[in-house]
This record gives C-alpha cells, sequence and structure tokens, in this order.
C-alpha cells in the first residue's frame, strides 16, 4: 500500500540527498588525502613517528615503544598526539637522579592538563628546589596499565638506569589488562570501530583532545571495571596478580637496588565498587614500606573521595589532588625525606671503585 | 528512553515504519500505542498517572461544553485542575514543603515529628499536566471546543515526541492536527531530518560535554576561585541551551516526519537585547503558558503598575517553583520577576537610550545583547546552585575573590570550542534574520556544513548518553 503520509514520493526529495552525498564525497576526499599525505616526506620523519594515526591509546601490547635515536634511547609513553618522546642518554650524568613512574590513569594524568599531573610537577619541584641534582621524572604510566604491564614496563626500562621507581597501580586495571584483547576487539568493532579504521577521523578526534588539552580521551565504557569488580572470584584473581606482580617489581627493585615508593589508597568506599573494600585494589601494596596512602592525605585535605576538588571523579585526582600528591613525594625525595636517604646511599655505593 | 540512546532510534524506526504505512486513525491508535510505550520505558506505574489525567480532562472538557450553567461549568474546570495540580502537587511538592515545614518548625524551636516523602517523581508530570490544563481551560474559556474523540485526546496527552521535556503545547495547535489526516512535504521532511540531526548535536556535542565542567563546579564543597565559578555559569548557559533546545529540536523534527507541526520552544534566546525579549524566546511553550493561564488570569498588564509589577512576580515566582521544588527555583522565578519588572519600570529609559544612540543602533544592540545575557547567566548561578548558601558564595567569591584568569584558561578553551558551532550558526541566522538559513543553503554549501558538524559530533560528541536536563522536571 502506497504511504498516505507523503504527498511527495521519495524521488522529489533531491536536495538533501545531493547534500549529503556531498558531504560523504567531501569526507571520502578528506580521507584519500589524509591516507596519501601520511607520509614521512610530507609531514616530517619526526611528526610521522610521533603523530601515530593509531587510535589504542596506550593499548598496544608492545608499549612502550623504544628506539634508538643517536645515544639516546626513547620511548613513546602513550599514543598520545604530539606528545614528544622522552629521550634519556644511555649513559646518566654524574648528578642526574633518574625517577619513574609507573601506574595507570590516574599518574597518567587522566583528565587533567598536560604537565599538571603529580609526575611533571614533582620533576618542577624537584628541579626548581633542589638544583644540585638534575631530575628526571620520567612518567612511564599510560591509561588502563595494570600490574602486568607495569611490570613489563618496568623490566624493558630498567636499562635507562632509574633511582628510584614510584609505582601507582589500581587494582582495577587488572581488569584492564585482563581484556586487553577484547578491549582491542571492542575497540575495532561496531560502528566505533569502523569509525576508527578513518585515519581522518583518528587525526581529528587526537587534534581535538590536543587543542582541549585533555590528554588521553578513552573510549573504555566506563562500567566495565566496576561490574567485574562485584563478583568475588573476580577480586581474588586481580589480588592474587597484583600480589604476585608487586613481588617481582619489588624483587627487581632490590636486585636493581632501586628506592621505591608505593602510591595508592588503603581506603575506598566509591559508589563505583559499590562499597567494596579496596583489598582487591592496593591491598597488596599498603603495608609496604614507603606506601604513600592518598586516602590519608586527602583525608587530611578534607577529601571525602567523591567528585571535590582533590578528585575529578571516584578515582582520578584533580589539578589540586596531583598538587598535594606531587608535594608529598616531594617530601619524601628532600634531605630528611626517607626515600632520600636510601638515593644518597645508592649514589654513593655506586660512586666507589 | 532517551531520544540520545540507541534503543529510541529502534524504537523510532518501527514505530514510524509503521506509521507511514496505515490511514490517519490507524496512526493514531499506534501512536497511542508508542507513546505509552515510550512512557511506560520509564517507569510502567506511571502509566496509571497519565491515564488517569487523560480521562479527567476527557470527561471534564465535554462537560465544561455540554455545562449551561456558569456554576457548573466551573465545578468542571476546578476538577481537572484539582486534579492535575493534585497530581504535580503531591509528586512533585509535597516532600519540600513538608521538609521546609520541619525545618522552619524546627527553627523555631519546635519539636516536629520527622515525616518525609520519599515520593519519585514521574517524568514529564510537569509538562502532561499543564497541557492538559490549558485544554480545559480554553473550553471553558470558550475559545477551543472539546474532541469527541478519546483515542485523539489521548494521543494529545501522550504524543510522545514532546511528552517529558516539552514544548507544553496547546489543544488548539497539536489536538487539531492529531485530529486531521497528516501530509508531509518535501521541505518538512528534509527539515525534520535536520532538527533531529542539529539536535542530538547541541545534546551530544555541546550539552553533554560542558556538563563534566558544570559539575565540577557546582559539586558542593568545590573550592573555587570566582573566574572558574564564572566559567563554569557560562557552561552552564550553553550546556542548559543545548540540552533544553537539543530536546525540543528532535522532538519537533520527530513530529515533523510523522506530519505534525509543534511549537518553536527556542528561539536564539542568548541574542536578546532585554529580559523581556528573553521570555519571548527561551522555553516559548512555558512562558507563553505562564501568560496566557497565570498572568493575564491575574490581570496582566492592564491594571495598576503595583498589581503590574505584582503579577510579574507572582507569575515568575510560580514559574520558577515549576521548575522544581527547591528554594533555589524560588530564588530564581524571584529574580526573574523582579528584573521583568525593573525591565517595565525602566522602560522609557530604555527607548530614551535607544534614540540617542540610533546612529550606533548596532552597537547598542550589540550592548544590549551582551548585558542581557550576563543577566540571565546570573539566573542560571541561582538555578544550579544546589542551596542558596552556595548562591551567596559563588557571589561572594565572583565580587571578592575572582582570582586569576589564567587559570581558566583551559575551560574557556574547552567552552569556546564546544559553543562556536552553535555560535556561528546562530550569528549567521540573527545577522541574516533567517531562521532556515541553514536548511536554504545550496547543497553545495550545505554539504560541508552537515559534514563539519557530523564529524565534530563523531569525533568529539560526549559518550554515555547523559539524561537531558529538564526531565527532571
Amino acid at each position: 500500500m502506497a504511504a498516505p503520509l507523503f504527498i511527495s514520493s521519495f524521488k522529489r526529495f533531491r536536495q538533501m540527498p545531493k547534500a549529503v552525498l556531498f558531504a560523504i564525497g567531501l569526507f571520502i576526499a578528506g580521507e584519500a588525502l589524509v591516507t596519501a599525505a601520511w607520509r614521512p616526506a610530507v609531514v616530517g620523519a619526526d611528526r610521522y613517528a610521533r603523530f601515530s594515526l593509531a587510535y589504542d591509546y596506550g593499548y598496544a601490547k608492545d608499549m612502550p615503544r623504544l628506539f634508538l635515536e643517536g645515544d639516546s634511547l626513547c620511548y613513546y609513553p602513550t599514543e598520545y598526539v604530539d606528545m614528544p618522546p622522552f629521550c634519556l642518554d644511555r649513559q646518566k650524568g654524574l648528578n642526574e637522579i633518574r625517577i619513574f613512574v609507573l601506574g595507570g590513569s590516574v599518574s597518567r594524568g587522566y583528565n587533567v592538563p598536560l604537565g599538571l599531573a603529580y609526575p611533571e610537577r614533582l620533576e618542577t619541584l624537584l628541579n626548581e628546589h633542589r638544583p644540585e641534582f638534575e631530575w628526571t621524572v620520567l612518567n612511564l604510566s599510560a591509561s588502563g596499565f595494570g600490574s602486568t604491564r607495569i611490570l613489563n614496563v618496568l623490566n624493558n626500562m630498567v636499562e635507562f638506569q632509574p633511582d628510584v621507581i614510584v609505582v601507582h597501580p589500581h587494582g582495577s586495571n587488572e581488569y584492564e589488562d585482563e581484556r586487553d584483547a577484547r578491549y582491542r576487539a571492542d575497540l575495532h568493532g561496531g560502528i566505533n570501530g569502523l569509525l576508527l579504521r578513518s585515519r581522518l577521523v583518528v587525526l581529528i578526534k587526537k587534534l581535538d583532545s590536543l587543542w582541549l588539552d585533555t590528554g588521553e580521551k578513552s573510549n573504555t565504557p566506563d562500567n566495565g571495571e566496576s561490574v567485574a569488580g562485584r563478583d568475588p572470584a573476580n577480586r581474588d584473581r586481580w589480588f592474587a596478580t597484583l600480589s604476585q606482580n608487586v613481588e617481582q617489581i619489588h624483587g627487581l627493585a632490590e636486585a636493581e637496588e632501586l628506592a621505591t615508593i608505593y602510591v595508592g589508597r588503603s581506603e575506598r568506599d566509591s559508589e563505583a565498587f559499590r562499597g567494596d573494600t579496596v583489598e582487591h585494589l592496593n591491598g597488596p601494596i599498603r603495608d609496604l614500606e614507603s606506601f604513600v596512602d592518598v586516602a590519608t592525605l586527602f583525608t587530611e585535605e578534607g577529601s571525602e573521595f567523591q567528585p571535590t576538588d582533590l578528585f575529578h571523579d571516584w578515582t582520578h585526582y584533580s589539578k589540586t589532588g596531583h598538587r598535594i600528591l606531587a608535594e608529598d613525594l616531594y617530601r619524601l625525595l628532600s634531605p630528611g625525606g626517607e626515600v632520600f636517604a636510601r638515593v644518597m646511599d645508592r649514589r654513593d655505593a655506586r660512586a666507589l671503585p | 528512553m532517551l531520544f540520545n540512546s540507541l534503543t529510541f532510534a529502534l524504537f523510532f524506526v518501527i514505530t514510524y515504519g509503521l506509521y507511514i504505512g496505515v490511514r490517519h486513525r490507524l496512526q493514531n491508535v499506534l501512536l497511542l500505542l508508542a507513546s505509552y510505550v515510550f512512557y511506560g520505558f520509564w517507569d510502567w506505574r506511571f502509566l496509571g498517572l497519565i491515564i488517569g489525567s487523560t480521562v479527567v480532562d476527557y470527561f471534564c472538557g465535554l462537560a465544561i461544553q455540554g455545562g449551561r450553567e456558569k456554576r457548573r461549568r466551573r465545578v468542571f474546570l476546578l476538577v481537572s485542575v484539582c486534579t492535575n495540580l493534585g497530581l504535580l502537587g503531591f509528586f512533585k511538592y509535597a516532600g519540600f514543603f513538608s521538609e521546609s515545614f520541619r525545618a522552619l518548625a524546627l527553627g523555631l524551636g519546635w519539636e516536629v515529628d520527622a515525616f518525609t516523602l520519599n515520593v519519585v517523581l514521574p517524568v514529564g508530570i510537569s509538562f502532561y499536566t499543564f497541557q492538559t490544563m490549558s485544554y480545559t481551560i480554553d473550553i471553558y474559556r470558550g475559545t477551543m471546543k472539546p474532541t469527541r474523540s478519546f483515542l485523539n485526546f489521548a494521543v494529545f496527552v501522550a504524543f510522545f515526541p514532546q511528552l517529558v521535556a516539552g514544548p507544553i503545547e496547546r489543544a488548539s495547535n497539536l489536538l487539531k492536527q492529531v485530529e486531521l489526516p497528516r501530509r508531509v512535504s518535501e521541505t518538512a521532511f528534509q527539515r525534520g531530518l535536520w532538527l533531529i540531526f542539529f539536535g542530538l548535536f547541541k545534546k551530544v556535542f555541546i550539552a553533554d560535554n560542558l556538563a563534566p565542567m558544570v559539575d565540577r563546579a557546582f559539586t558542593p564543597g568545590t573550592d573555587l576561585s570566582g573566574a572558574e565559578i564564572l566559567v563554569a555559569v557560562y557552561a552552564f548557559a550553553f550546556q542548559i541551551y543545548g540540552d533544553f533546545s537539543g530536546y525540543s529540536d528532535i522532538a519537533r523534527g520527530i513530529s515533523r516526519l510523522m506530519g505534525f507541526e509543534i511549537m518553536l520552544n527556542f528561539r536564539m534566546p542568548y541574542f536578546t537585547r532585554n529580559v523581556q525579549e528573553f521570555w519571548h524566546r527561551w522555553h516559548i511553550s512555558l512562558s507563553s503558558w505562564l501568560r496566557d493561564y497565570l498572568y493575564i488570569s491575574l490581570g496582566g498588564g492592564r491594571c495598576a503598575p503595583w498589581r503590574v509589577y505584582a503579577n510579574l512576580m507572582i507569575t515568575m515566582t510560580l514559574g520558577g517553583l515549576w521548575h522544581g521544588a527547591a528554594w533555589t527555583f524560588v530564588v530564581w522565578g524571584i529574580y526573574q520577576g523582579t528584573l521583568l519588572a525593573a525591565h517595565r519600570f525602566l522602560r522609557p529609559v530604555f527607548q530614551a537610550a535607544g534614540h540617542l544612540f540610533r546612529r550606533v543602533n548596532r552597537l547598542w544592540e550589540l550592548c544590549s545583547i551582551i548585558v542581557t545575557f550576563q543577566f540571565v547567566c546570573l539566573g542560571w548561578l541561582i538555578f544550579r546552585a544546589g542551596s542558596v548558601t552556595q548562591i551567596m558564595d559563588f557571589l561572594r567569591k565572583i565580587i571578592f575573590d575572582f582570582g586569576d584568569l589564567s587559570a581558566v584558561t583551559h575551560d574557556l578553551q574547552r567552552l569556546a570550542f564546544f559553543a562556536a558551532p552553535l555560535l556561528l550558526i546562530q550569528v549567521a541566522k540573527e545577522v541574516s534574520g533567517d531562521m532556515h538559513i541553514v536548511e536554504r543553503l545550496h547543497w553545495w554549501a550545505k554539504g560541508p556544513v552537515y559534514l563539519i558538524l557530523a564529524v565534530l559530533l563523531v569525533t568529539a560528541g560526549a559518550s554515555g548518553g547523559r539524561t537531558f536536563i529538564y526531565f527532571q522536571f
């Protein structure tokens, strides 16, 4: 039966399809242009290498990406657009102290402007107030990294001769480590996957996040880990993995005589986890030496573990939260601070013939 | 079932597929069923309320029309008004008034038993109760005749595109369209699609992206400088506009695809030159409802000056309370009433100034728009605040503790990015005086506009499908 609703047939709907077809044509042309022009010869080798049009955002299995540049070892911490690679001389300067921060999105600085996460703030503080040393804080964190990938990063990076490692695991990222393969399938499946196959879309998406200074923009469905976290079996398994990996990190740090600082939260009663304890999140590290308890630190500042001036959301810190944590770590690394003494001991030991 | 969800997309595709294939009466049956399914998706238990309200108003409408004595007509009008206001009062305000009474009593040192009502607010109740009330009031006033068809009336009350967040339709417009066979012209179909697309853009790209910035600033306990608060208030101005007008656009677009023309709810309200004009362009369906059924009933502008000011205050205060059961909305209503009264009082001054600056008319208009926007934004601060204490705290900070502007560069950048596409389109509309300028563009100019908006939507649209702000009202 002919549709009685329309006074004209669809054949007459010319203007809109023309405009839509033209828009699609423009999109295809843009896509072709980006694909054709995205060559080292056109955009420059450096930009080409840094400005990856892949949309993995740190979920690639081969992270961190290492490469040699002259006498330096360089690496990309994430796929974040246009973020310069960190390059370190293979040989460390006499006065140089290297601190590696290993963690997930919190230490990466999720949702705070670039340069305002606590690792970057810590480097600024140390270089400003302790100019007798040359401080390098290398933020090796990436969103979603759990202890397995943290350990992997540390194993890869230990040849960069860190003096201190700051280990900041977030237990629910164990879920991210486990689901890596599935996540990548999700990322590349459905409408999202179709869109992310477009280099033009990825380029614009990355330019958006660069211009808006939002750092990483996660496509992760935000309730996946909290839902999984309600299952006691998952929590037990995560706890076991975290314990095992922390033990290995600890072993490696001892073997390399690295001073280690663990950062985490001894308490957590957030809505996202329906009031579950933090046992599976930070349990294995909270009794360790040099555990910086953000729960205590922030509670002293009046935080109630909800989005306030210290928390951007239930998990990630605000700019102020990052500042407070950076200042606390700075105290530990200053003369009189417990870590400082160990760093000095290590330097002295190494200086011996 | 949110407009910006896949569930709704599926629901609409199925409904529309069936709808275009059947004749008028079956279309109305289908619309009623679809509307009840749509509403039942929120909470099926509230279907009883909407059906109850429909039945009462249907019979009251007939009884008012059939009543020969004025007293009898008035009784049925009262039944209709009391039923609707009763529903609204119980579900929306009972908890608020009992809690306020308790707080007042405690303040006076009286011990009062804790009596708190935990009533869940049925979504859209403020909208459909006002819609059905206008029907019976219009019949009582003799400006329209009741419908004999219960089906048509039920469709008018529950019409799903505008059921939960307006526009608050009048029977003289929507019911007539329900009663008559509908046709969709080529232009209407195109504009309908455009409205749906642009409404989604306003919601997902503008409103939902600005929401976290606003939520963070208005979270109790957050210590922000005046500059940060001010930027958050500006962000809220665009968030609420994007959210609410986005919903209205989608509602109008869906209606157009089905052959309905529902009323315009927003006409670029931030380009207004004074607060009175703002209320002619913001939430038009509510402001015109308040004007026609409250302000004019109180005497409107045709009485002594003090009565006119009182009428404005009463109308806007109740309008404020319509938005929600909280003292901040009452304060907001009083603020809007005061602005309207002040504007009315100072109108000769504004006219003289306009005459004085007629040589630089454009500049004068621009200044008026900017100043009016500041007053509107002050209103948004009151509207969005969680408590009267927060309003005072924020105002104090903006005035006395403004802080460093450089600290808000990042937020300003975000605000500019998300508001710019909307502003560009609206400036083009305002300057050209053509509300349909985008739709009227030639296809080769329209194509890039579609592409840019689509790419922005895809690459920077907020994920997560936040609910619309006006659902809570």
